[in-house]
This record gives structure tokens, sequence and C-alpha cells, in this order.
């Protein structure tokens, strides 16, 4: 598996679909709300799967396992975010009897990436239908290795990491809820997003980033 | 007047209504069970049962002509009938209806029950047991008796009958001289089990015939069936305890006092003794010869006793001890100044066995290895060696399983492993005091059972093996900083995460920087442990390690702020150099002036 070749073809695809949507991007005049307005914080919460950027992943854990993370950000000024997201992977798997030249034990292996990224959202405009965003930043993994014989590895690799992604305003479907949702909760806007996103975490050549597809959804305040 | 007059004539009625299901008690309203059958037969009003407790009653009863009367002892196994006249019989009923007997073990005496000219006659769940010279039921022509689900072991006779009216249906009749006479009559018998008797003259439909019916311990009273016994489930009707087809025997059917508890039918309520348990018995030596011995020992009972009887077993554990292989069948008496005996000429059969084949050996997590092998035909277990030097230095009987999981092994040690496959008999043994002096004769409980593996073991396969640690993918390290940890007080400290980060970081990447890391996990540990012990260092660590701390935040935290540190320290540093030289020059020129 090549982590970053799978990165910049999936980058590729969203670049296209990016660009192919621009005309969505154009706001709906009719629905223009009070710049005044415009949110400042912003809650996601996302679930993905994590696509290890390990050569060897597929021999000792069974499959690509799922990623959740929760993540805040704050909007220097309206397209242009600074967040910190939080997410927890846990698989498991065997490991090497490296005398026996065998496979086998119990592993549990848990990644824990944060996140702190800067993020460029493509928004014109309060009501804009479709909001493509692109980021990245700093990261660091930490790690938890245990075996079945009682075992601990524990640590962090630091890295860096790249999204991309769109968002699509949920208000414009139903417009009383959103209505509801801010005169009551404080919540502007509210979005499902679907990103992309791509970690290296590489110390002593082990790379434990990967690449992630999340579908997720989040709340402006 | 007229409606207390119907009041008391109810209440009245009530009475005799209710009286009529009153029961008596022995001991407790009569002494006797023949004072409360004479009680019952001059007035009714006292009710039609008589409960008899547990206990041992010697008498001679009569009950003659009485209607709806009910015997019932409180169990079987305990309530124990002997004939006070052993000229007479323990119980005779005659001119009597309606009378049942139940629950009852008759001993002693030369008859047990005699019954003449009766009708409605049940005698159920009993037990008769009255030696060679006791007849257990005797009944004429003009009795109308239904004889059910009692055990009769040990009697002359254990039922002579007068006529076909006398119906005999799920008992069991074990080593009597005559189980039912005479041969003439052969009607209403059926379902009963026959063994061991000398003759049994009829046995009528439905029989169980020539199978030891497997008392739980005939020996010592106990006529419970074990579970295969060929007695179980083959009567007629239905166990009121499990609901299935009716049992044969005392313990069997709808009459029974047993309530699923296997309770041994001793004589110790006849107080004839109070011998106490054998104890300390245990197996001192086993020969594993052409034919096997076992010795065996145990602590001398002080009490007045007979001797000792030894019981064997193979492959049963627990009562009854029917050990039959050896030179003498179990019980083996055994005299009372003696504590020991070898039971010898044990012929547990001999089968030539292949040695098994070990397939695998492998490690499965730390310290532990995974061993199998291929089964072998007739074995009965395996034996599992291991060993560093010799695998003879460790054994396991792993029991009749083909692989094995040999666990608190050490890592990277290689170890000699060897499985034989054994064919074995397992000998149960249990010993207890008798006295033969008193009647009946009284026997200890058993003591605890020893039990003794023996028998033939095949040759061995030999393999080797070495535990590991499982090692996880991908290799990472353990990340710990020992003296800073100790400082700190605790692994997660953001300061010791810190000092962590700025050895993988910057110390890792240089040879320099992984030789100090080499000798600091050489030589930290001991520190750590010194700092631990020693808790008001951890104030004085703490303040050298912040420099390091400061620099590691500087690094990773504000990295920008490095240059701004370095120029300024540099500019720190050549003012500094710079005011020295000048008041140097200050002083020289100030010294030039002096002498000049």
């Amino acid at each position: 598996m090549s982590g970053f070749s799978g990165t910049y073809v999936s980058c590729k695809v969203m670049l296209v679909a990016l660009l192919s949507s621009i005309c969505l991007l154009l706001p709906v005049a009719s629905l223009a709300k009070d710049e005044s307005m415009a949110p400042h914080w912003s809650f996601e919460f996302k679930v993905g799967q994590f696509e290890s950027a390990l050569d060897k992943w597929d021999t000792y854990y069974d499959g690509n396992p799922s990623l959740l993370k929760v993540g805040w950000s704050y909007k220097i000024f309206r397209p242009l975010d600074i967040g910190l997201s939080l997410g927890r992977i846990t698989t498991s798997g065997v490991g090497n009897f490296p005398i026996q030249k065998s496979v086998g034990g119990d592993v549990r292996f848990t990644l824990v990436p944060v996140n702190i990224s800067l993020f460029y959202r493509f928004v014109f405009h309060e009501n804009q239908l479709l909001v493509p965003y692109i980021g990245g930043g700093w990261t660091r993994i930490y790690y938890r290795q245990e075996t079945e014989g009682g075992d601990k590895f524990e640590g962090s690799h630091d890295g860096h990491h790249v999204k991309l992604g769109i968002q699509i305003l949920l208000d414009s479907f139903d417009k009383r809820s959103a209505r509801n949702l801010q005169q009551k909760v404080g919540i502007e806007n509210t979005y499902l997003f679907l990103e992309a996103q791509s970690i290296e975490a590489k110390e002593s050549g082990i790379d434990l980033g990967g690449d992630s597809i999340f579908l997720g959804l989040l709340l402006e305040y | 007047m007229t409606y207390v007059g119907s009041f008391f004539a109810s209440a009245t009625l009530m009475m005799t209504f209710v009286s009529h299901c009153w029961a008596v008690s022995v001991p407790g309203d009569y002494d006797t069970i023949q004072a409360a059958i004479t009680a019952l037969e001059d007035d009714s009003m006292l009710g039609d049962t008589i409960n008899v407790a547990r206990g041992a009653y010697s008498e001679n009863l009569v009950l003659s002509g009485a209607v709806t009367i009910v015997i019932v002892g409180e169990e079987t196994a305990a309530t124990f009938l002997d004939a006070g006249d052993e000229s007479k019989a323990i119980l005779s009923i005659s001119n009597a209806s309606n009378v049942t007997v139940r629950n009852f073990t008759f001993r002693t005496g030369s008859r047990g029950i005699v019954l003449t000219n009766s009708s409605g006659i049940i005698i159920a769940s009993n037990i008769f047991r009255l030696g060679n010279n006791g007849n257990a039921i005797s009944s004429d022509a003009l009795t109308d008796v239904n004889i059910i689900n009692n055990t009769f072991y040990d009697n002359n006779r254990a039922v002579d009958r007068g006529g076909e009216t006398t119906e005999i249906t799920n008992n069991i009749f074990d080593s009597n001289n005559v189980a039912v006479s005479p041969d003439t009559l052969t009607e209403t018998v059926s379902y009963n089990c026959f063994s061991d008797n000398s003759d049994a003259r009829v046995t009528g439909t439905q029989a169980v015939t020539n199978n030891a019916p497997l008392f739980v311990n005939s020996h010592l009273g106990d006529f419970h069936l074990k579970e295969k016994s060929p007695c179980i489930d083959v009567g007629n009707g239905m166990d009121i305890i499990d609901r299935t087809i009716a049992d044969t025997g005392a313990y069997g059917g709808s009459y029974t006092s047993f309530k699923g508890q296997n309770v041994a039918a001793r004589d110790d309520s006849a107080n004839v003794g109070t011998l106490s348990k054998v104890q300390n018995v245990a197996v001192i030596d086993a020969s594993n010869e052409d034919t096997f011995s076992i010795s065996v020992t145990w602590s001398a009972n002080n009490a007045s006793l007979s001797g000792y009887k030894l019981y064997y077993d193979s492959d049963q554990s627990g009562p009854p001890y029917e050990g039959k292989d050896a030179s003498v069948e179990s019980p083996i008496d055994v005299d009372s100044d003696v504590t020991s005996y070898t039971i010898s000429g044990l012929t547990s059969p001999s089968i030539p066995l292949a040695a098994p084949i070990i397939s695998n050996v492998t490690p499965s997590k730390s310290q532990t290895l995974d061993i199998s092998w291929g089964s072998v035909a007739s074995a009965t277990g395996y034996r599992l060696y291991y060993g560093v030097d010799d695998h003879k230095e460790n054994q396991i009987d792993v029991g009749a399983v083909t692989n094995y999981s040999l666990s608190g092994l050490t890592n990277g040690v290689t170890y000699d492993i060897a499985v034989s496959a054994l064919y074995q008999a397992t000998y149960y043994l249990s010993v207890t005091a008798y006295d033969d002096t008193v009647t009946p004769n009284h026997e200890s409980d058993y003591s605890d059972e020893k039990s003794l593996d023996m028998g033939d073991e095949s040759a061995l396969s030999k393999d080797e093996g070495t535990p590991e640690a499982i090692v996880p993918f991908p290799l990472l390290p353990d990340e710990g900083c020992f003296i800073a940890t100790a400082a700190f007080g605790y692994y997660d400290a953001p300061q010791v995460q810190l000092l962590r980060n700025f050895r993988d970081r910057y110390l890792l990447s240089h040879s320099p920087g992984r030789w100090f890391v080499k000798q600091y996990y050489t030589y930290g540990p001991k520190a750590a442990r010194y700092i631990e012990r020693h808790p008001e260092w951890k104030s004085a660590v703490r303040v050298v390690l912040l420099p390091l701390i400061a620099m590691a935040w500087v690094l990773f935290n504000a990295l920008w702020l490095a240059p701004v540190v370095v120029v300024s320290g540099g500019i720190m540093f050549g003012a500094l150099y710079l005011r020295r030289k000048k008041r140097k020059s200050a002083v020289i020129s100030h010294a030039r002036e002096i002498f000049s």
C-alpha cells in the first residue's frame, strides 16, 4: 500500500469534483443572510475508514479499521479556520515470533491522531449550498500496542496532514428546522460533509499515518 | 337456639371430618407402634394414619379387624422394624381391610409380614433383609394384597403367597433363597427385577432377570440404585420423584420416601456402635510391573473394633468399590492390629501403544508453547514431558487430549519436549473400620478416598521449542524516560512527554545522541530507582532538568524563539565581553597612569 500515491489520486478526484461543482457555489440571493451573523466556531463529528500507510498492515491486522473523530475550529476570518481534531483507531491482529519466524499471538493496536489544522473554505456567502475546503497542518499520532502476554508499547510520532472535502449546507433543505436551531440553540449552519485526509507521521522509517475518507456533520455557531 | 344448635352440629361434623384426616405419631402420641395401632382400632376418631419417625423399633405388631389404617415410616432407609420376639412375625395382619404399610426396613426376625384373610392390603416401598432364616411376606389364599416397589435382599423366602390375589409389581429380588413362591401361581407377577436368587421360582412378565441391580452399597444397607442400574425405568407406572417410568425397588414408584437425596441406609440409628472414620489413608508404593500392586497405609482407629475393610475399585469413584481384579476381591478384610496392606495381583490390561507423533511446537503467546500431537489408538491419556536440559525435568498428565498449551516458560530458552501415550486404569481406595461383635455388624463411614493411576506408557516422541514474547507490528519503541518519570511522579507528565519527544526527535537522529540514549538506558533505571527511594532528591532533579525541558519546549512549541534566544544570548555575551574588555582597558589605563 502506498499512502501518498493513494492520497494524490484521491486529491485529483476531489479536485475535479470541486471544479465541476463551482457553478453550485453561487449564492442563492433570496436566502441571503446578514453577513454580521456569520458564525465564529464550528464543531464536527465524523466517521470514516483508515487505510494505513504501512506496507504489511494486511499481514498483521484485519482490514481497514474505522476511525472516529471529533474536532473544533475557530474562524480567524470567515473562510479561514484553525482547528483541533482528535480521533481514535483501534484494531486487533497478530504479532511476530522472531526466533520462530512465525506470525501469531494476539495484538491490540490503538492509534490516536491529534491534528492541528489550518484550512480554507471556499465560502462566499452564508447560504452557499456547496462549500469546498482544503487544509493541512501538524499531526501527532499517539500509539499503544498491547500483546496477549501483557507487554505494552506506547509512544507517539509527529507528522503532518493534508485534507480536502466538500460541505453541503443542510439548512436549505429544511429551513424551519434550521431556523429553530438558530433561534433556540444558536447553531447558525449545519453541514454534511465528505472529506479525504492523508497523514504522514514517519519516524525511524515507520509511518503511522495513512489515508482516510470521512463522512461527518459540522455545526457552525 | 335453633341457629346455635345448628352451629354446634356443624362444628361437630367438621371436627369429625377433620379428625379423620389427622394422624398419630410414634414416638410422640404413642411410645410404640403397637400402642398406636391399638388406639386407632379402638377409636376411629383418632384418624387413620400412623407416622413412625426414623429409628429402630423392636416389636411384634398385630393388626386385626382394622379398617383403613396407613402405617408409614419417615424414611425407608432409616426406619427399622425388628421382631421383639424372633419366633413371631414383625407384623401380623388378619381380618383387616384397606391397610397400607410402607417406608420401613424390616430387619431381624424369622417372619416379616404375615397376612391372613385380609383385603385391600398395600405393602409398598419397604426393604426386607431378614437374613437366610427370614421369610419376608407370607399371605394366604384369602388375602388380597398388592406388593409394590419393595426391595427383598438376603431373605430365605421373599414372597410366599397363597393365591393369585397377591399382586407383585416393581419389586427387586436380590440374593434371596427363594424369590416368589409357589411356582404354581404365575399370574399377577410383573415388572420385577430378579438377580442372584438361589431360586427365583416365578419371575412373571416384563421381568428383568440375571442383571445385578447395582445398589449403591448393599453391604452397608444402601439400596438406592446407581445410575446404570438395569432396574431403573423398567417398572409399571410412574416415579413421583422424576415423573419418568417407575424404577423398581424401594426407592421408585409412587410410595417412596426418597426425596432425591442419595442417603445411605446405614444401621447407625440402631445405635450399635460409633466407629469413627479411618484417617490418613495413603498410597505409599505402587508397582507397575507385569501385575500391579498398591501398598496402602492408614492411621489406627483406637476404638474397639474387629478389623478394617480395604475397599478398591477401578474406574469407578465412590462406593460401593466393587473391585475384583486383584487376587482378593473388594472389600479386603484386614486385622485390627494392622494398618497397612498391599493389594497385589491387580491386572489392568496391557496394550502395546505407539508413540504419539508431535506435529507442532510453536509459541502462541509470551512464555507459552502450543504443542499438538497425533492421537494414538487405545490411549486413555497422554503425558507431556519438558525441560531445558532434559525433557524429564517436568511432566504433566494432560488427559485424553491431543494438544496442550504449556505456559510459564522462559522466553528465549529452548525446551526439550516429549509426549507419550498412556493406557491407564484409575484405582480408587477407601478404608473402613468394622465391629462384628454386635448384631447387626457396625461399620464406620468410608475414609476419604485415594486414587491412583496405573498402567502402560508408550515410547516418547520428542521435539523442541522456544517460547518468545510477541513482537507487535510495526516494531515501535516503548518510550520511557526513567529519571524524569521518577522526578515528576508519573509517566504521562507533560514534562516527561516533552523530554521523550526531544529524545526521539533530536537525540536519536545522530550517532552521538544515540550513544547518549544508550548510556541513559543503561544507567538511567538505577538512578530512577534511587530517586524513587529518596524522594527528597526529586525537587533537585526537577531543577536540573528544567533548562533541558525549557529548551525542548522551545524546540517543539516555539521554534521561532530559538534564533531569538541565540541572537539574544550572543548579544548578551558580546555585551558582557565588551564590557569586561572595556573595564580591563580602563584598569590598564589607570595602572599606566599610576606607574607613569
